[in-house]
This record gives C-alpha cells, sequence and structure tokens, in this order.
C-alpha cells in the first residue's frame, strides 16, 4: 500500500510538473512524401535552441519552444533534409513535414532510406523484430508479443511474475541470452523477469536465431532477445496505469528533461496481482481449484542524469531500485505460506564517444555494480491437503516444500566496452569485451539445521565474454558479410562438502576454470531491390553455470568435470519485400535452419535431482514462414507459421555401447509446431472528431499438442494438449496521440490453455489501460 | 552433523527398484503372459520420464521394445496381486492416482482408479480381503482401500512415531498372522536418517481393528528398514514364517550399518540372536565395501539374491550414468554368507532383480547390454548378456501367480 501511495505521488508531481510549463507547443507530423506513411524516429532540431526531438511510432511529434522565429530542421536517414521556418507567438502550431526518400543508384541496386528495424531485418544474420508499431495498443506483457514471433516461445509458468522462459528454434533457458539495451541479464533472472518490462518503455525488440552478434556478450548459443529502450524526446513525462482480471494492477511514469546539455530523468513501474484465476489439477483431473497464494508485487523505480558536454558525446549516471515479493503456487500440492522476496541496488554508468581517438571510431562503455538481497522462506508448521486436511510439515522445523530460510547476498560488478570502427564503407569490425565480477555470501541456517550440516559457502565467479566481428559490404551494397569470434572464460571458487563424504564438517575448497571459442560466419546477397538471400553458419559453446557445476550444496551435486555445452547452426533465408500501388507494403519471409547440439547440460537422475551432466545430444530442423501485409491504408495483416522438429540423436546409451531407445525421438515437452496469424484496423478519426486514432487488433495463436515424455508407447496419453488462443484489443487515442485508452481481452474463447509440463494458463482475461503523454 | 546423503542415491532407488512375488510361481505354459516387466526411460530434462511395463510369456531370449507397453508410474514400480495391478505414484509430483489393471487375454486393462491426497507418495500396497493398506510416505500414514471397488475405508495417522519430525516416513509392508508390519525410514530433511540416531523402527498394525499396536525399534546400528522407494521385497518371511527386513542405512552414506534383521515367526519384538550386516564385509571379486542392499528376492532354503551398490567404484568425479557400481550377489541368510555372482557391473539406474522358475534375473544397465541376466539356480549358469534385452532401463520383473 505504501508503494502503491509512493507510485501515485510521482505521477502527481510528474503531472504538476508538465502542465506547470508555460511555452508554446509545436506539433506535427513527418511522413514519407511517397506514400504517406509515417517516419519513425524523424529528427526535429532547432539549431539556434540546441534542441530537438524524434518523432513517433505515428510520426508525430511535439516541442515545447520559446516564442520567437526558428529554423527547423527535419532529418531521416535516407531522405532529403527539410528545413522550415517558423514563428511561435504562444500560440499552439501545427507543422507537417513530408520527406522526400533518397534513390542512391549504385549499379543496379536502389539502395532506399530505412528504419533501423527494416535495416536489423536485411541484416546477414537471422533474426526477427518487433517494432513499437507493433509493441502499440498492447495492454498484456512482453510474453504476449514475443509468442507471436515465428521460431519463439515464451514458456510461461503462471501468470503476472511467473518464470517465463524464452525458447528460441526450440533452445531455451541459459542457451537463450536476454539483454536490454545489449547489456546482459541472464544472471539477473531472480530479479528480473521479462515481463516486467513496460511495453511503453521499448523501442524495439531483436531476436537473434542461431547466432548472436559480437556486441552482445553472453554466453548463449541458441540465440538472443534484445529489448532496445527507447530514447525518449528533450523534454517528455508518460505515464500509465492498467487494472486488469485477477486484480491486476500496472502502473508506468517516465519523466526527462534536457536543459544545456545534461539530461536528468526518473522513472518507474509498479506491479500488483493476486493471479487468482481457477485452474484444473494437473495430477487430479476434473478438480478445480482457485488459486489462492500466488500474489505478486514489484516495484521498480530509478533515475539518470546524462551530461553530453563532459567531452564524450554522453556519459550517464544512473540509479535503481527494484524490489518484488512473490507468493508460490502450488500445483502439485497445496502451498499457503512459500514465498519469497527480493530486493536488488543496481549502479550502471554509460559512456559513448564518437570518433574515439580517430575517426570512424565509436566507443560504447558500460559500469555497473549491483548489490542483490534474495530471501525465500518455507518455514510453514503445518501443510494443507487441497480441501484443507492438515498435514505435518516436511521437517521437524517446518516447510511446505523442503524447508527453507534463505537469505543469499550477491554483489555483481560488471564491465562492457564495445568499439565499433568503420574503416570505411566496405569494411567494418567491432571488438566487444564483457567481463562480470560476482561474489555470493548465501546463508540458510533452518535449511543446514534440517540436514545437519552446512549446505552454502561464499562463492566467486569471474567471467570474460569477448568478441571480434568483421563485416565487409561490397561498393554497391549487394553483399554483406559478417564473420565473428568470441572467447570465453569462467572462473568459480568456492566450498562444497564431498557428495560422499560421511562426516560432513569439512568442506573442500573448489575452483572450476573454463575457456572455450566459438565462431560465426554470416553473409547477406540482395538479388532486387524487393529481395534477398541470407545464409550463415555458427559453432558456439555455453560455458557450464556456477550452479550446474557447483550444485546448491543440497539438492544437487557438484559437477566438476562438466565440459561445455556446443551447438552448430546453420540458416537459409530468403526475404520478399515490395510496396506496389504506390502505398501497400507486403513482406514474405523464409528460413531454414538445421542445429546439432552437443553435450547438453541436463540433470540425471529423475523426480528427485542429483547432478548435472553432459547427457544430451540432439538435432533439430525447422522452418519459419512470415508474411506482413498492409492490405489497405488501413488494414494490416500478418501471420507466421514454425516447424522445428528436434530429435534426440544420441546413438548409445551414455558411456555404453548399449542402444539408446529413444534414438530419432521428437524431444519431448518442447513444441513442434505453431502458428500465428492477426490482422489490425487503424484509422484517424474513426469516430469523428480531430487527432484522434483508433487502432484495434484480433490476434490467433495455435500450438499443436506436443508430448509430455519420448512416445515410445502407442499407449502413451500423457501430451501437452493443443492451445488455440484468440486475444483482440482496442486501442484508442485523443489529442495527437497524448491520451490512450487501450482494452485488451485475452483468450477471449476462454479455452483451457497449458504451458510446458502441463502448467495451467489463464482462462479469458481482460486488461484496461489509460495512458497520458506530456510532449 | 553429517547426515546427508546424497541425492543421488535416493534417485538411485528410484531408478532401481524391482520386486517379485516371495511366492515360488512355477510358470505354467498354458498361461501366457504371467510376466511382468517395467522399464524406465528418463526423459530429455533429466527431471522425469516414463516407465513402460508389459506382460510377456518366458524368458525366452528376446529384445522387447515399448510400442505396446502401458506407460505407468516413473517412481514406484507397479504391484501385483492376484491378477489385478495397481499402478502407485510414488514420490514424484507426476500423477496423485492409484490405477488398478487387471489381466485379460494378456493384456492389462485398466480397469479403476484412486486419487490420493495431493503430495501422498504412494509406493506399496499390501491386502487383506477386500482391504488394501497403501503406505503414504509424503504424509505419514497408511491408507485403506477397497480393492475391489477403489474407494476409501480409513487412513491409520502414524504422525506420532516421527522421530526428528512428525512423519516417520511409512515404506514397505508385510501382513503376517493379521498383524501389519510397516517399515519406517524416518528421514530427516528428506534425504537420510539422522546420522546420530543408528536404530531401525517398524510400527505393527492390527489389521482386525486397523489400530497401531506399537512401535518396536532396534538399537543395534541399522538405520532405514525397508526399501525407501518400492521393493517390497525388502521385507520378507522366509519358509519358517520369520520376517526379514533389509536395513538401507542412508543408502551407506551416513556409516549406519545396513544388512537384516529378523522378528521371528510368532513374535511382535526384533530378534536379538540375529543380525546379518552385509556393509562390514570383505567380499571376494568386489574390491570395495558395499553401500547396502538394493533390490532382492528371497527363494527359500536361505537363499537371498539381491543387488547392491558399491559407491568405491564411482570415478573421482562420479558420473552416474557411465560408471558401474552395481553388483550381482547371492546371500545365505542363515549362515550369514555372501557371493559376487559373475554378473557385469550395471550403473546405479537398474538393480531389478526377479525370479522366474529357477532362474534368477537381473535387470541390469552394463556397458554392453540393458537387460534382465539370468543365473540358474540348479546349474549355476550364468548368461553371458541380457536374455531379454530392453529398450530402456531394467525396472522391475514380477511374475503372476497362475
Amino acid at each position: 500500500m505504501r508503494r502503491t501511495f509512493f507510485i501515485l505521488v510521482c505521477f502527481l508531481l510528474a503531472c504538476l510538473y508538465a502542465e506547470a510549463q508555460q511555452t508554446t507547443r509545436l506539433n506535427g507530423k513527418v511522413t514519407d512524401k511517397s506514400n504517406g506513411h509515417p517516419l519513425v524516429g524523424a529528427d526535429v532540431y532547432i539549431q539556434t535552441l540546441q534542441k530537438g526531438t524524434a518523432s513517433a511510432a505515428n510520426g508525430t511529434y511535439s516541442l515545447e519552444i520559446p516564442d520567437g522565429i526558428y529554423e527547423i530542421s527535419i532529418s531521416y536517414v535516407g531522405y532529403k533534409t527539410q528545413k522550415k521556418r517558423i514563428q511561435l507567438n504562444g500560440k499552439e502550431r501545427y507543422l507537417n513535414v513530408q520527406l522526400t526518400a533518397i534513390s542512391e543508384h549504385l549499379n543496379e541496386v536502389t539502395i532506399i532510406g530505412k528504419s533501423k528495424t527494416q535495416a536489423l531485418r536485411e541484416n546477414a544474420m537471422p533474426v526477427s523484430v518487433i517494432n513499437m508499431e507493433q509493441l502499440q495498443g498492447m495492454v498484456g506483457n512482453i510474453s504476449d508479443i514475443l509468442s507471436k514471433t515465428s521460431g519463439m516461445q515464451v514458456r510461461m509458468s503462471g501468470a503476472a511474475g511467473s518464470n517465463a522462459r524464452l525458447s528460441v528454434r526450440g533452445l531455451e533457458g541459459k542457451r537463450i541470452g536476454y539483454f536490454m539495451d545489449d547489456l546482459a541479464m541472464n544472471d539477473n533472472n531472480e530479479f528480473l523477469d521479462i515481463n516486467d518490462i513496460p511495453i511503453d518503455f521499448i523501442e524495439r525488440i531483436e531476436i537473434y536465431k542461431g547466432i548472436v552478434p559480437a556486441r552482445l556478450g553472453g554466453s548463449s548459443i541458441g540465440g538472443a532477445v534484445n529489448f532496445v529502450m527507447k530514447e525518449f524526446p528533450a523534454r517528455y513525462a508518460d505515464a500509465s496505469y492498467s487494472f486488469g482480471s485477477f486484480n491486476t494492477h500496472k502502473a508506468n511514469f517516465t519523466f526527462r528533461r534536457n536543459k544545456n546539455g545534461y539530461k536528468a530523468g526518473i522513472g518507474g513501474y509498479y506491479t500488483f496481482a493476486d493471479n487468482d484465476y481457477e485452474m484444473e489439477l494437473s495430477l487430479q483431473p476434473g478438480r478445480y481449484i482457485r488459486r489462492d497464494h500466488d500474489g505478486f508485487e514489484k516495484l521498480t523505480v530509478g533515475g539518470s542524469f546524462t551530461s553530453t558536454r563532459w567531452w564524450f558525446d554522453e556519459v550517464e549516471l544512473e540509479g535503481i531500485y527494484i524490489t518484488s515479493k512473490k507468493e508460490i503456487q502450488g500445483i502439485e500440492y497445496n502451498i499457503q505460506q512459500a514465498g519469497n522476496h527480493s530486493r536488488v541496488w543496481v549502479l550502471n554508468n554509460h559512456i559513448e564517444k564518437r570518433d574515439f581517438l580517430l575517426e570512424g571510431l565509436n566507443l560504447d562503455i558500460n559500469n555497473a555494480v549491483t548489490y542483490s538481497l534474495y530471501e525465500f522462506r518455507d518455514t510453514a508448521m503445518t501443510r494443507y491437503d487441497w480441501d484443507g486436511t492438515p498435514y505435518a510439515p516436511v521437517s521437524a522445523y517446518g516447510g511446505e516444500i523442503k524447508g527453507y530460510d534463505t537469505r543469499n547476498k550477491a554483489v555483481n560488478t560488471f564491465q562492457r566496452t564495445n568499439l565499433e570502427y568503420s574503416i570505411d564503407k566496405r569494411h567494418r569490425i567491432n571488438f566487444s569485451s564483457q567481463y562480470r565480477f560476482v561474489r555470493g555470501v548465501p546463508n540458510d541456517s533452518l535449511r543446514d539445521k534440517i540436514v545437519g550440516y552446512q549446505t552454502a559457502f561464499n562463492s566467486t565467479m569471474h567471467n570474460w565474454v569477448t568478441g571480434l566481428s568483421y563485416e565487409y559490404n561490397t561498393d554497391n551494397q549487394k553483399i554483406t558479410n559478417v564473420f565473428t569470434g568470441r572467447f570465453y572464460y569462467y572462473k568459480m571458487q568456492t566450498k562444497l562438502i564431498p557428495a560422499f563424504a560421511v562426516i560432513k564438517d569439512t568442506p573442500e575448497d573448489i575452483t572450476n576454470e573454463k575457456s572455450d571459442f566459438g565462431i560465426s560466419e554470416a553473409i547477406r546477397y540482395r538479388l532486387t531491390d524487393q529481395s534477398l538471400i541470407k545464409a550463415s553458419a555458427a559453432y558456439d559453446v555455453r560455458l557450464p553455470s556456477g550452479e550446474e557445476l557447483v550444485g546448491d550444496g543440497f539438492l544437487i551435486e557438484p559437477a566438476g568435470n562438466l565440459n561445455p555445452e556446443w551447438n552448430a547452426s546453420f540458416n537459409a533465408g530468403f526475404m520478399y519485400d515490395s510496396r506496389y500501388n504506390g502505398r501497400n507494403r507486403f513482406q514474405w519471409e523464409i528460413n531454414g535452419f538445421m542445429m546439432f547440439l552437443k553435450d547438453m547440460i541436463r540433470l540425471t537422475g529423475g523426480s528427485l535431482q542429483s547432478k548435472y551432466e553432459n547427457f544430451g545430444q540432439m538435432r533439430t530442423l525447422g522452418v519459419e514462414l512470415e508474411t506482413k501485409w498492409d492490405a489497405t491504408p488501413w488494414l494490416y495483416l500478418w501471420g507466421n507459421l514454425t516447424y522445428q522438429d528436434l530429435r534426440d540423436t544420441r546413438k548409445y546409451q551414455p558411456g555404453s555401447m548399449v542402444a539408446n531407445p529413444t534414438k530419432g525421438d521428437r524431444i519431448p515437452n518442447i513444441p513442434y509446431f505453431f502458428t500465428n496469424i492477426g490482422a489490425e484496423l487503424h484509422r484517424e478519426n474513426f469516430f469523428g472528431g480531430k487527432g484522434q486514432n483508433t487502432r484495434l487488433f484480433v490476434d490467433c495463436s495455435f500450438v499443436e499438442e506436443y508430448f509430455y515424455n519420448f512416445e515410445q508407447s502407442i499407449h502413451q496419453e500423457r501430451r501437452i494438449p493443443r492451445a488455440e488462443t484468440v486475444n483482440a484489443g482496442l486501442e484508442h487515442s485523443f489529442r495527437d496521440r497524448t491520451i490512450f485508452l487501450k482494452f485488451q481481452m485475452n483468450n477471449v474463447t476462454d479455452k483451457q490453455v497449458f504451458s510446458e509440463f502441463n502448467r495451467p494458463l489463464p482462462g479469458r482475461n481482460f486488461s484496461v489501460k489509460l495512458r497520458y503523454i506530456w510532449k | 552433523m553429517n547426515n546427508k546423503l546424497s541425492f543421488l542415491s535416493l534417485v538411485i532407488l528410484l531408478a532401481v527398484l524391482t520386486a517379485c512375488h516371495k511366492d515360488d510361481p512355477t510358470p505354467n505354459p498354458e498361461n501366457t503372459r504371467n510376466i511382468l516387466f517395467s522399464v524406465r526411460i528418463p526423459d530429455a530434462s533429466g527431471m522425469s520420464g516414463s516407465v513402460y511395463t508389459q506382460l510377456i510369456d518366458n524368458i525366452d531370449a528376446a529384445t522387447y521394445d515399448n510400442k505396446t507397453a502401458i506407460p505407468t508410474a516413473y517412481a514406484t514400480p507397479p504391484v501385483i496381486i492376484d491378477d489385478y495391478v495397481f499402478d502407485l505414484p510414488g514420490l514424484t509430483t507426476e500423477t496423485d492416482i492409484i490405477k488398478k489393471y487387471v489381466r485379460v487375454n494378456g493384456q492389462l486393462v485398466f480397469e479403476k482408479s484412486f486419487t490420493c491426497p495431493a503430495g501422498s507418495g504412494a509406493i506399496s500396497l499390501v491386502t487383506k480381503g477386500d482391504k488394501a493398506y497403501v503406505a503414504m510416505r509424503g504424509l505419514g500414514l497408511i491408507l485403506i482401500l477397497n480393492h475391489k471397488t477403489m474407494a476409501e475405508i480409513g487412513r491409520i495417522d502414524l504422525s506420532e512415531y516421527g522421530v526428528g519430525d512428525r512423519n516417520p516416513d511409512p515404506a514397505m509392508m508385510l501382513i503376517r498372522d493379521n498383524l501389519l508390519y510397516v517399515g519406517l525410514n524416518q528421514i530427516v530433511g528428506g534425504m537420510t536418517p539422522d546420522p546420530k540416531r543408528a536404530k531401525t523402527d517398524v510400527v505393527i498394525i492390527d489389521t482386525n481393528t486397523d489400530a497401531v499396536q506399537k512401535m518396536i525399534t532396534d538399537e543395534r546400528g541399522y538405520s532405514m528398514p525397508t526399501n525407501i522407494m518400492g521393493d517390497i521385497q525388502s521385507i520378507f518371511m522366509d519358509e519358517n514364517k520369520d520376517i526379514y527386513i533389509n536395513c538401507m542405512a542412508g543408502l551407506g552414506y551416513i556409516g549406519h550399518k545396513g544388512g537384516l534383521l529378523r522378528i521371528k515367526a510368532g513374535e511382535t519384538v526384533f530378534d536379538n540372536s540375529y543380525e546379518f550386516c552385509v556393509t562390514d564385509k570383505t567380499i571376494e571379486g568386489i574390491d570395495y565395501p558395499l553401500d547396502c542392499l538394493r533390490d532382492m528376492v528371497y527363494t527359500g532354503n536361505g537363499k537371498l539374491y539381491a543387488c547392491a551398490s558399491v559407491s568405491g567404484y564411482y570415478s573421482p568425479t562420479p558420473d552416474y550414468s557411465a560408471d558401474r557400481v552395481v553388483v550381482s550377489l547371492e546371500i545365505d541368510i542363515k549362515n550369514k554368507t555372501v557371493k559376487k555372482l559373475d554378473i557385469p557391473r550395471g550403473n546405479i539406474f537398474a538393480t531389478a532383480v526377479g525370479r522366474y522358475g529357477d532362474n534368477i534375473l537381473f535387470g541390469l544397465a552394463t556397458q554392453t547390454g540393458n537387460g534382465f541376466y539370468t543365473y540358474n539356480q540348479k546349474t549355476k549358469a550364468i548368461s553371458e548378456s541380457p536374455v531379454i534385452n530392453t529398450a530402456g532401463f531394467p525396472f522391475c520383473f514380477k511374475v503372476f501367480k497362475d
């Protein structure tokens, strides 16, 4: 409640501050002259004031300017810059600008100015990009959006606050990198889930499949998802609040101000949810209960100060505080008290300098320190059956799960340096280094008391990933080639009680040190103005994580002999992108891929767990299709389809010459066929009036039934059922996209939907959102 | 302060179970498919997997796949009562349902089910008349079912017999003279008994009244009586109606004695004149001490056949899949001798033992074969490779009484 109050106060302060300004407002819209399409991110700049902004997703912009006469420059990459003279005298002004694309004929290839999103899609690497336009109108969370991407699944285990695991082409978990503004976030999973990120703050989402660019560090072999956050205009405030089913509340706010080369901003978001939806108990078919211990609350606040006047182009100092509480909902058995509470403090410094030391060399540095505190309590003295029948706890000291009173502290130091050097138009080199040092101080006195010895010890971890890539473009831009090499280093030191020691009071010093390398090659060839082909190959490794190497001292045994996982992937794709009738775009893309994953690290031993081993080996063959079509100026249609066939390829059972009975079987618990289609209607002033915009969308998703275990028998019934869901939403904005009203309904047909291992997901649910932007 | 036993060991037990009826089934060629065996296949995540159960006619050399097998619970082998097969949830979080199958024309046909309380960990079932007693290790109670109708009759709360916590962890059971003997594992912290308490507890229940008669405790240094997961033969009667109980001693990792204790016929106390420790013996052909006896079958005349694990065979950094640590044994429980049989060592995931006529079947996962090796009690012949080759780790071998 205190946090809700805090958010409201911030919200009100932001409102008051914004409304107190008495300056003249200049509004307008920047569009492509040839087709009227809005240009996203166009620069609108007043040289004399050294002030500017960028156009938003619909091409609109807004500036607060003192009265006077100014020359305004409107520019966009690939378009001819326009300059307009304008007089402001206290009355709000509108200035719409149409820019003309520069068609640069280089031999037979025509390069047309394009957005960052389009440029990324035409990258040599296999990548899907979700831009701001696609994000608009969404009231839900990031999972809803990512799940609509070809080759991509988000494995949710529940509603708000539940774990969301990224899966790219069937590879998931630690094999998939997760980045924010190029910074690896995988190590912060306990504190920052992808669904915590407010959609309104995201500029675009880049989904790399199979190959991960050198600038993204981290050890990920299956792909990566990079969330690129918005660069807000010079003066900007944005606040929103949404309310949804299961008592879900979300509030966001951000406030930015630029002045005299300095920028300051504060922002935050808050989520609260009961998640009290009804579910069928998967272990007791036909029995339904309402979830009653799945509450979630999270608050994130942060502030930043940036200078553009201290020799570097930008020096930013940022502080963030995150706190969250999560109850544990029992699925297999009733849980009424266990839950976790985490807090994290982040101090981040970001430095950018173009033409650093020599022309064409761009420097990008991040230095960050994080202190985190993770608490998990499982101390109930009584357990209950679903009907309320009481039972003894799992230990004399209590517990519904195993009995925990965990209090883990960690200090995480991070340094990232990225150097990009454009030698000329044809040659570009990128060097990236990410170093991380983590000191962990775990404590669980209850666990130690239950098992009778100390289970966790202080640890240190050094992790360094460095990459070097070379990009070559032909003069006519017809061919682009990117070659990347990576080096990984990992060292972890801790103490452990030996697995077979009878006397458990003498821990041994443990040091695990690993290094390895990876390479990738990607090439793109432009066939015509509208079409291109791309191909890539990668050999990459994932070093074992700390948990995999040293276990947890209790449930998971140490495994110091683990080898890195390696993955070889191949991708070939064709992309067609055309505009016909002068205005309607049609995009079509097909990708085929093949992967071989070896030495897969997995827990061995069945339901009670024992230790990680290099055990698996599998092959993936797949194809993705994606189509986007602006059928009319007001109707957008899209669809995608993914077939990914992951098969066990182990010839023999581990450590033997015995044939593997599941060789050739489909890997269980991973969807192999899924498709999405959608339609969106968008019209200005659909309901009359001025400056209004309406978007109406419907999405349909289909995931074919897939296997829970290896399918060996004709009598096997245990499967994760087919999922067919329909989501629909309406967004209406007023005052040139200043006020937004949004409504979204998920799972409209109220189908029973299960995720991995038959985790029940919510039925029909809705959310409404109000957003206000001060420009 | 030194109790942990690795989860490995529990896992191992999960993987290993096997049991056979103590009665001496004589194969009748007119009754087909009187053999039940199961195999176990972990899935790609390693967190769970499948068990496939099927009926076969005989133990002639053959290779079996799982195409027509019935999927059964991952953690506990099925229990045979007459012509019925009970599939118990065991200590997993994959099902709460006890399924009852009937053998019809050589096929297992689903008949009825019973949904247990959540987290029951139902791991063993014995019957007396229409009553079935189901040990629920997860909840510390015995559930009484009418196994004809699969309806609940009652519950016997054992929480007051818990030592260290309020759950005594009831495991395998046996009925003799209208008394139900229940081995109590007394696990503390979810893994092993308290290392400081080397005692063996058995609770005795009057099956006429379904009331607990008493708990008996042996204090000679043994612990963890009866198989922690599902080998119902870990408490058995010999031809004299003496009860023998296999004490697993925290699977060998907490310094307690492992081996056999006895409750003599007509008595309800431990027999102080008998103990048989197998973990302090030097056995010819085995380089290290035994951890404990795993699955077993008693064939009469003092002969007990069992698998045992030997952690000394683990490589310095254990590889549970590749390290072959399970040995096959012939034990004389009267003369207290242990002899290693010349069968290849298997990994820890398969320790099934069963009997078919004169043949003892050892279900093992060796370097060269997965399946059931045979030892003929009369000829002393040992098969060089599995006679029954299985697609997966052998999980159990049982025979119907035809």
